[in-house]
């Protein structure tokens, strides 16, 4: 009886995140109503689903999205192989590291947004400039995440491989790599999402495509609903680029889950 | 006998830097280990022993002192079993024992044939594909030991290996360790706390004491081989123990 009863406090428990988002549209819905705002200040909920059905129907949606998550996808992956090969480097050469850690972090006071403009005059308005900034803005929590991961590797599996003669390459296989990948993808999850940012950032400052492009066009036009729906799209990527980290990290760190092989 | 000597440490001396000044770990310690021979070094914790153990697999430069090899050529494997088991948490245990198959770049079908034997040989067969988090302390250890003994080093070193053991599992893996030491020709030197493992296992017994890090003693181990657990229960294991102990504690003030 006690049992059944706890389950159901559980089920509900888990009701709860979604009709809470619910209540909020709700809400939203019926403020907008009683308060009589216009639809390009403050959009109800049902007007951007409306507006999100008209714009795919529009062919306007789909392609921005895309152009988005294809930069986003990118400058991860750019950042992330380029945060790899600068950590290994840095963290086995300490004259490295005193020679380049001084620009990491100068580039990181640079506000991206400030130097967005200078990208677009360099490499155009296309996507590229924003996959360089993707990839900017994801560089530093990476390598930072990479440098403490390679501070923390035990010392002592570290005389294992003195002790059994390793060449780098198998150091590198058998202890580096797996024995960072765990803070590896903790800067991974952050990094996804700050990847979008990076994105819209880029797009704003000059594009002829993606959702922050989108974004300048409909708020040109009054299409705030349209403004709504590009949002959602980019909270949507971002989501999606957060649970795809975690669906890795389970698979990936399954020997610290204590899962069977 | 000179001929069959392995490795001679001479006045070895360690010294860390640190802000206080110097900390000296081993003031002026000498040992000659011969080929083929088992030898357990035991004494106090906290004098230096694992320094020293590091030292001779290579892992540290003495600051003082020198290793001196009379065959000319550095013991090639060493092997060292820490006291922790030191498994790599992400690979299974049959990949652990592997490994230093795999770092010499053998074939993995083969280094994972040969690792799976040796699992097999601590009685681990079924526990292959586990990973290291699922194994208890002993097992744990006996998959690192298993890992050493894969690469059929000429030096062996243990640093404590069955230190954080229950005194069970302990006892149960020392009777493995003696059967297996009459089928592995290596040089061992073994680093324990307790004088009955001592006294099963090795050929000498280095009485190490603490502060200055010297060794006092250096005695033979009278006992045949190969060894039979019910060796523990005879008057002569008995009063070697005591002798020992005296040593260790007698010098103590």
């Amino acid at each position: 009886m006690r049992k059944s009863t706890n389950t159901d406090r559980a089920n509900m428990a888990k009701l709860i995140p979604p009709l809470s988002i619910l209540g909020g549209l709700v809400i939203w819905e019926l403020f907008v109503k009683i308060s009589g705002y216009p639809a390009f200040i403050l959009p109800a909920p049902s007007r951007i689903a409306q507006r999100f059905v008209s714009a795919a129907k529009a062919g306007i949606l789909w392609p921005n999205v895309w152009v988005t998550f294809y930069e986003v996808l990118l400058g991860l992956l750019i950042g992330c192989a380029a945060a790899l090969v600068i950590g290994y480097i840095l963290a086995h050469s300490p004259v490295a590291e005193k020679i380049v850690f001084p620009y990491v972090v100068v580039s990181q006071a640079v506000p991206l947004a400030a130097i967005a403009p200078l990208l677009i005059i360099w490499f155009g308005s296309g996507i590229r400039p924003k996959i360089v900034i993707c990839a900017l803005t994801v560089f530093f929590p990476l390598l930072i995440n990479i440098l403490v991961g390679y501070r923390e590797l035990e010392t002592n599996l570290s005389d294992l491989f003195t002790s059994m003669k390793a060449g780098r390459k198998a150091r590198l296989i058998y202890l580096e790599f797996p024995g960072i990948l765990p803070v590896l993808l903790g800067g991974l999850r952050i990094s996804a999402t700050l990847s979008v940012i990076g994105a819209v950032v880029g797009e704003l400052s000059g594009a002829d495509a993606g959702l922050g492009y989108l974004i300048n066009i409909s708020r040109g036009q009054y299409d705030t609903a349209l403004v709504f729906v590009a949002l959602i799209m980019l909270m949507v990527i971002a989501l999606f680029m957060y649970g795809a980290v975690i669906l890795l990290e389970r698979k990936v760190l399954i020997w610290k889950i204590g899962g069977r092989m | 006998m000179e001929n069959d000597t392995l490795l001679e440490a001479r006045h070895i001396q360690m010294t860390f830097e640190s802000k206080e000044g110097g900390l000296h770990v081993l003031e002026d310690i000498s040992l000659t280990l011969a080929k083929n021979e088992f030898v357990c070094l035991i004494g106090p914790s906290g004098s230096g022993k694992s320094t020293l153990v590091r030292i001779l697999g290579g892992l540290l430069e003495p600051t003082g002192g020198k290793l001196i090899y009379p065959g000319g050529r550095e013991p090639d494997p060493r092997a060292i079993v820490f006291q922790n088991s030191n498994l790599l948490p992400w690979l299974s245990a049959a990949d652990n024992v592997a490994l230093p198959l795999l770092v010499q770049g053998i074939s993995k079908k083969d280094a994972r044939a040969e690792a799976e034997k040796w699992l097999d040989l601590f009685g681990l067969g079924g526990f292959a594909d586990e990973w290291p988090n699922n194994l208890s302390g002993g097992m744990a250890q006996r998959v690192a030991i298993a890992r050493a003994l894969i690469q059929k080093p000429q030096l062996l070193l243990m640093d404590e290996p069955l230190g954080a053991l229950d005194a069970m599992t302990r006892e149960q893996i020392s009777l493995e360790l003696m059967a297996f030491r009459e089928r592995i020709d290596a040089t061992v030197l073994m680093v324990t706390h307790s004088i009955s493992e001592a006294l099963l296992l090795s050929d000498r017994i280095l009485i190490y004491s603490g502060r200055p890090a010297r060794i006092i003693d250096d005695m033979k181990v009278p006992f045949p081989r190969p060894r039979q657990p019910e060796l523990r229960d005879t008057i002569e294991f008995m009063s070697m123990s005591k002798i020992i102990r005296k040593k260790i504690f007698g010098q103590e003030s």
